[in-house]
């Protein structure tokens, strides 16, 4: 019972730190905002325009892609049976990177304005996501079998071969296409728009509420793949589903904010520590903590030096790194 | 209504594991496999419960073939207890338990409760429910296996499906008094009409507490029947290639090597 009710104030803990975090984000700024009187309606004008359209996009964006890599991590160390998995794993981030590149390459070098740059770069990303996702599915199908290990080993030739594409753009670019190239894949939120953020919050929504509704079958499946398949789990079916809504949902985030690491593997970790493994806690959970860590780390990415703004994924990545080896010492042991 | 295996053939990695075997677990029986390492025990307890087909032949449940039913009727029918105990992340006990709840999709609810703590009184697990599966030493792991295992046929009075129950080496890791408490509830339980498959390398138990033993060599069935016909002193000395003899004492069969 003790243990319960100390589960339930970490629930709580976590519950308020993401509101806290929503209403100092929304507070704090160049521009200091009241959240109360511009819901209250006494805000001059700008104000109210720099709340609806500035800092609230930019703030829920943070949010649900903190909650997409953060619960999408939680799923796929579950599906991995490991916990050092990540989305970037599986080559996800990755081919999202390289769609990225290339829009920019591209864009800049056609010299398009309006609303083809607005779209075009979460395009691409969108669609290097999906077609790495496509290809890890057509791949491993066309292998006859669905192993962990085949698509742990194709995320690693996908990364490898992003990473050569936009080294080979960096390579060619101009210090225009350079310095936006460098921008998008360092992760920022600086660029959040209604126009995307909407359609990018339902389709992360739904994700993260799939992946809830399979949390009970992934504790099953800990207890090994034919052990899951003695108690009725469709393992091969639920790997897929798993790596297709995780892969959906960080290309989308991905998309809009460029590479943030770490969050998907620090955040289920922390969540494990407080408040236990079942899936059915630790996916929601891990997308609450990501919202509000995410949320947290864009406002000391556009506070700590300001007026200059800090690229998120360096701050994520100052945090997360020296916690990953924290992690690799602890799991040794 | 038995589960049944009609002459199946197993091929893994294009070696023959299974050569044209016929078995029969019928209701409320205790059945051993027994023979030597590599005999093909374990990918019998595999095609038998649905996870690996045979290339030829078929496994049918009451007349069905397994094929047809849903993973969630085999799940309800039949628990497997493999080997294998390896689980990553730090499960409590009551946790681990909790999965082999298959009858909803919750295992939270007052009816998997009881299940729980009623079986894991049976198998004297309830004093480490609340510990980590992983700070567990291997012998109560496996008894927590074997309780999860039960949780799965579990089912509550008044109710009287077939169930059957599959176990590879369910003893192995286990002391001598919990060994035999591992296998009066055994017999309990086919009392009450569940059917037992063991896969055994202890021929003395397979011998004190089974109904019926087929003994396995390279994916063949060498011998099967009433352990009298099968734990016979000169089958055994052929198939594990040792001398092995066979007493009769008090109306129970020994097994022992020179």
């Amino acid at each position: 019972m003790a243990a319960i009710s100390v589960k339930v104030c970490h629930m709580v803990f976590l519950v308020v730190f993401l509101l806290l975090a929503l209403i100092l984000a929304f507070s704090v700024g160049s521009v200091p905002l009241s959240v109360f009187s511009v819901f209250s309606g006494s805000a001059t004008d700008v104000e109210r325009i720099i709340f609806a359209e500035i800092r609230a996009p930019r703030v829920v964006l943070a949010a649900i892609v903190g909650a997409s890599l953060a619960s999408s991590g939680a799923a796929l160390q579950g599906v991995f049976r490991n916990p050092l998995g990540d989305p970037g794993l599986i080559g996800v981030s990755g081919g999202a990177a390289l769609g990225a590149a290339t829009a920019i390459f591209l864009g800049s070098a056609f010299n398009f304005s309006g609303w083809p740059v607005l779209y075009s770069i979460p395009l691409a990303a969108i669609l290097g996501a999906s077609f790495v996702t496509f290809f890890l599915y057509k791949f491993t199908s066309y292998l006859g079998h669905f192993s962990i290990i085949t698509v742990l080993l194709v995320g690693i030739a996908i990364n490898a071969f992003s990473t050569v594409g936009i080294m080979g753009f960096q390579y060619l670019s101009d210090d225009a296409q350079l310095r936006s190239l460098v921008f998008w894949l360092m992760g920022s939120f600086a660029r959040a728009e209604w126009e995307t953020v909407i359609p990018a919050a339902c389709i992360i929504l739904s994700a993260v509420i799939m992946l809830c509704r399979q949390t009970r079958a992934l504790d099953q499946l800990q207890l090994g793949e034919s052990q899951a398949f003695h108690l009725g789990v469709d393992v091969k079916k639920l790997q897929r589903f798993i790596i297709l809504s995780a892969a959906v949902s960080v290309g989308v985030g991905v998309a809009l904010s460029g590479i943030i690491g770490f969050v998907g593997l620090v955040v289920p970790h922390l969540i494990r520590l407080t408040l236990g493994v079942t899936h059915r806690i630790l996916v929601p959970a891990s997308a609450i903590l990501g919202a509000a860590l995410m949320i947290s780390a864009d406002l000391a990415s556009r506070t700590l030096i300001a007026p200059i703004e800090l690229p998120v994924g360096i701050v994520t990545s100052t945090i997360g790194a020296p916690f990953f080896l924290w992690l690799i010492a602890r799991a040794k042991h | 209504m038995p589960l049944r295996a009609k002459s199946i053939s197993v091929r893994k990695n294009k070696h023959l594991i299974l050569d044209n075997i016929s078995i029969s677990l019928k209701k409320g029986s205790i059945c051993s496999v027994i023979g030597p390492n590599g005999a093909g025990k374990s990918t019998l307890i595999s095609a038998l419960s649905g996870e690996q087909a045979p290339e030829v032949g078929e496994v049918y449940l009451e007349n069905l073939p397994l094929g047809e039913l849903s993973l969630e009727q085999l799940a309800r029918t039949r628990a497997v207890m493999e080997q294998n105990n390896n689980i990553v992340f730090d499960f409590s006990v009551e946790e681990v338990l909790g999965m082999g709840w298959v009858r909803d999709a919750l295992g939270s609810s007052p009816l998997a409760t009881e299940a729980v703590s009623k079986l894991a009184d049976l198998c004297q697990v309830s004093p480490f429910l609340k510990r980590s599966f992983l700070s567990l030493s291997g012998g109560e792991k496996q008894r927590v296996q074997f309780c999860r295992a039960l949780i799965q046929i579990w089912q509550p009075p008044g109710e009287s499906h077939t169930k059957y129950l599959l176990l590879d080496e369910p003893t192995s890791n286990l002391d001598i008094s919990h060994e035999l408490a591992v296998m009066n509830i055994l017999k309990k339980i086919g009392e009450e009409g569940v059917g037992v498959l063991i896969a055994f390398h202890d021929l003395n138990l397979a011998s004190y507490f089974s109904d019926e033993i087929y003994l396995l060599n390279e994916g063949e069935v060498v011998a099967s029947g009433p352990p009298s016909e099968v734990i016979r002193s000169d089958i055994l000395s052929e198939v594990y290639d040792s001398s092995i003899s066979v007493e009769e004492r008090k109306g129970k069969l020994h097994v022992y090597t020179h």
